[in-house]
């Protein structure tokens, strides 16, 4: 196999092409049934995803496609890398982040990204302001909500 | 073989105040959150107005998102909106909306007393978010002393069962089988055991729950065995044990149930041990380097047996088949801050041994060639659980 075979151009919807290899493209499912289809040359038009975050999809499949299948201590490193990867994005970029991974099919990005919406919300303020959340209750509504009890497992 | 008394209550460390001892009576259920006015008619309803979970992804995706909040964190997240209300409202829709779309993490189930009430209480830690929270007690009548019974789980089901035991006070044996599920926050009494049983073993081959031997209501251990369909929830008797035997510890092991006596105070006689073979019914007697060497609690991880011991400090070991022996593996002993007596329990290669207040050493196993290691890591429990001894711990996923 030469090595533009083993290459691959990603373009996205603002018309930034990222040539990538394709071990790292293939970890997105999309591209991999695009590819399986032979319906498209060695170009890939992504039309839901811009520039600025293909470029990041592809950072995080880069990574993954270097360490995956390695040993217990790189899996910890992996696992520093995600978290390091999604703590600094704003909403904005974490949304268009999980929009892609969806759109492109890339569970394990998928899962990252949806986890750390959960992990960065945690008081009612940062739910309603975050993810910008109206609050729907009528007033009595809400005074009732105040009256429930705690609610963990139990009681 | 006559009973020996000691056997019975050699895993009990402590005195107890046994007239104190309770176990709430009735059957609590999480209380419903959801009330007349957000009737559940208007989940849908509001879904079909178009209001996204969370505006700017598709509904399913966030979910996904939703899911993955920390119990601890419901309180705030129902009151967001209409919508999460619902979502948030009550254990059964989350995790049943968590089951749907496919989620496992583990979480830790951990059964002890109280120390100056003599309750049993379960607990139940988070393993993701390192959060304890609670579960309704066990609908039982009787009394039931914190040792004897036993409790065995079909972790991918999210459902455990506790069958047996010993009413306090007494030495009489029950034959009462109770069935959690996880989904549900929710304990049901489901069809009893054939015989009266405390001090047995136990064990779930192919998702059928074994139990075999143990003290029964007369002076003799039993030698009979049965095993519970969880599908139809019924019992039936299989091969008997070759002699009577009470159990210390069992596991299963490559398809069969190891079932161990374990050392007997002072020492004298070897332990017995037997095993069951499901596949042809029949039970043989355990090699002698297994049952001698076995003198803790067992885990099976990499398909192999390993033992954290009894005592306080010490390192695990593994069980070799082919030379019958046990090798003590590498790494550190068992950290300092989790005293007796140990709760063990294990999933994948990470092995969680809950001693007294709770507190709870997380052993993570590794390989390399021939060789086993174990790396420890330590989470305290919560002040409130000071009090706590465990007896069993299990692990289920939801």
């Amino acid at each position: 196999m030469s090595k533009s075979e083993k290459k691959i151009v990603l373009k996205s919807l603002d018309n930034e092409a990222f040539e990538v290899e394709k071990a790292v493209a293939l970890q997105s499912q999309t591209i991999w049934v695009m590819c399986e289809d032979k319906c498209v040359g060695n170009e890939i038009p992504l039309e839901n995803v811009t520039g600025q975050i293909l470029a990041k999809v592809i950072d995080y499949c880069k990574k993954h496609a270097v360490v995956d299948g390695d040993g217990d201590e790189s899996s910890e490193e992996l696992k520093n890398w995600d978290t390091e990867f999604t703590k600094n994005m704003d909403q904005s970029t974490l949304f268009n982040m999980i929009l892609a991974a969806n759109y492109l099919n890339i569970k394990s990005l998928l899962n990252l990204t949806c986890q750390a919406v959960a992990d960065k919300t945690k008081t009612i303020d940062e739910f309603h302001t975050f993810l910008n959340i109206e609050n729907n209750f009528t007033p009595e509504e809400e005074a009732q909500i105040c009256q429930e009890n705690l609610w963990a497992f139990d009681d | 073989m006559q009973r020996v008394k000691v056997s019975s209550q050699r895993a009990a460390v402590h005195k107890l105040g046994d007239s104190q001892m309770t176990l709430s009576p009735k059957f609590r259920v999480a209380a419903s959150i959801q009330s007349p006015s957000f009737d559940s008619s208007s989940e849908s309803e509001l879904s079909l107005r178009g209001e996204p979970l969370i505006p700017g992804l598709p509904d399913d995706v966030a979910l996904n998102c939703l899911l993955r909040v920390p119990i601890q964190s419901h309180v705030s997240t129902r009151s967001v909106c209409k919508r999460w209300h619902f979502l948030f409202g009550t254990k059964e829709t989350f995790f049943a909306r968590r089951k749907e779309l496919g989620f496992k993490e583990p979480w830790l189930f951990v059964v002890g007393f109280s120390r100056c009430t003599g309750k049993i209480q379960w607990k139940v830690l988070d393993l993701r978010n390192l959060t304890w929270h609670e579960i309704p007690s066990m609908p039982c009548r009787d009394k039931v002393c914190p040792h004897g019974f036993r409790s065995v789980s079909l972790p991918r089901e999210g459902t455990m069962f506790v069958c047996g035991g010993m009413v306090s006070d007494s030495d009489c044996p029950l034959d009462l089988v109770l069935k959690y599920d996880m989904v549900k926050n929710h304990w049901t009494v489901t069809s009893k055991m054939i015989t009266k049983r405390s001090f047995f073993g136990t064990g779930v081959i192919d998702g059928m729950v074994y139990a075999a031997g143990g003290n029964s209501a007369d002076l003799f251990e039993l030698d009979s065995a049965e095993v519970l369909n969880p599908l139809d929830g019924k019992w039936q008797s299989v091969s008997s044990m070759v002699t009577r035997m009470a159990s210390y510890d069992a596991a299963v092991l490559n398809g069969k149930l190891l079932v161990t006596e374990g050392w007997l105070w002072p020492f004298f006689v070897s332990p017995r041990g037997q095993v069951y073979d499901p596949r042809i019914d029949q039970w043989e007697t355990m090699a002698m380097g297994l049952r001698e060497g076995w003198t803790g609690t067992s885990v099976v991880v990499y398909d192999r047996l390993f033992i954290v011991s009894e005592l306080e400090r010490m390192k695990m070991k593994v069980y070799d088949s082919v030379t019958d022996s046990w090798e003590t593996i590498c790494g550190p002993e068992l950290p300092e801050e989790i005293c007796r007596p140990f709760a063990v329990n294990c999933y994948g290669n990470r092995v969680y041994v809950v001693g007294r207040n709770l507190h709870l050493a997380v052993g993570n196993i590794w390989r390399s060639e021939s060789k086993f290691g174990v790396r420890w890591e330590v989470v305290e429990s919560p002040e409130r659980y000071g009090d706590l001894t465990p007896s069993h711990s299990l692990v289920l996923f939801a």
